[in-house]
């Protein structure tokens, strides 16, 4: 189960899956999103259980919306980690 | 399916025969598919479709392609037993060699498969380097296929010297379909095994995912 929520305008939490079967959940809670007009957003995903290319597509593009310099991914679990790492997309996540 | 092969050593044109053996390669596919078996769903599907073109008669089950498919049926009944004693499933040469040889059946003319099949040489264990492109079809996930278990089972054939993703086609926020693949990759394999266990791991993404394999002679071929 997916759970996308804002702490304030800066901070988002993302936990569950991030994947095919949810990616419209995560498109869609992410465009509702109040946000920051402008400074840091963070966006902390520590409680991701699981994500797969099209979680990873919507994260991107989500950044790349928001300015990329803007938005930080944190606290990515180290075992998806190592299979971003396998489809060599642990760049986008730094 | 052993005993329908058998009988057609003697009558090769059986339709009880072939549609036996069909219907037992079909349920063998389906129950691996409920166990998400992929090594035999992949080989059975192969086998499958070679079947369906015997029922059809568009190719004859003369006698070395009988001698295929009792080997087939030697491939399977290893894999089936690896799972039944929850032993991890080891694909070894005969399995690809099997494999590789039904697909030329699955898609070729009789004559054309013989032509290759004389002219190939057998495999040695040299150390190869690969350069995998994969592109696949916006709808791939939706199949059930996910790149990622693709490229999970490319790194279980050797050592991944780079892997690359590129985004170039993913499109604005508002405009992205979600559950749609927008990436491709560009993977470089050390490997021993041979090119058709490389090509045995896009099984079920080959038709419209466009996939490339070379051998290349250094890792200066990645671009």
């Amino acid at each position: 189960m997916l759970h996308v929520n804002s702490e304030g305008p800066q901070v988002i939490r993302i936990s569950g899956d991030a994947t095919v079967c949810e990616a419209n959940t995560l498109h869609v809670a992410l465009a509702g999103l109040s946000l920051a007009k402008e400074g840091d957003i963070n966006v902390d995903l520590r409680g991701l259980e699981a994500m797969d290319v099209s979680g990873v597509q919507i994260l991107v593009a989500f950044r790349r919306h928001l300015g990329a310099a803007r938005v930080s991914f944190r606290n990515l679990p180290a075992h998806i980690l190592d299979t971003l790492k396998l489809g060599g997309m642990d760049c986008y996540f730094r | 399916m052993e005993d329908g092969l058998l009988s057609l050593e003697t009558s090769p044109d059986s339709a009880e025969a072939l549609n036996g053996i069909f219907r037992a390669g079909h349920t063998i596919k389906g129950g691996a598919g409920l166990l998400n078996v992929v090594e035999i769903v992949a080989f059975t599907h192969v086998l499958e479709n070679v079947l369906d073109r015997l029922r059809k008669k568009e190719i004859t089950a003369d006698q070395e392609l009988v001698t295929l498919l009792l080997g087939g049926c030697d491939v399977i009944r290893r894999l089936v037993s690896c799972v039944s004693e929850e032993r991890p499933i080891v694909i070894d040469d005969n399995y690809g060699r099997v494999l590789d040889v039904l697909r030329k059946y699955a898609d070729a003319t009789v004559s054309a498969v013989k032509q290759v099949v004389a002219v190939e040489a057998p495999d040695d264990q040299r150390e190869r380097i690969f350069r995998i492109s994969l592109h696949p079809r916006e709808d791939l996930l939706e199949t059930g296929q996910d790149p990622l278990m693709l490229l999970l089972e490319l790194s279980d054939l050797g050592e991944v010297l780079a892997v690359e993703s590129d985004m170039d086609r993913l499109p604005a926020f508002a405009e992205l379909e979600a559950q749609k693949v927008y990436l491709s990759w560009q993977v470089l394999l050390r490997s021993q095994c041979p090119r058709r266990a490389v090509e045995g791991v896009f099984t079920f993404v080959s038709g419209d995912n466009r996939v490339d394999i070379a051998e290349v002679m250094n890792c200066e071929h990645f671009r």
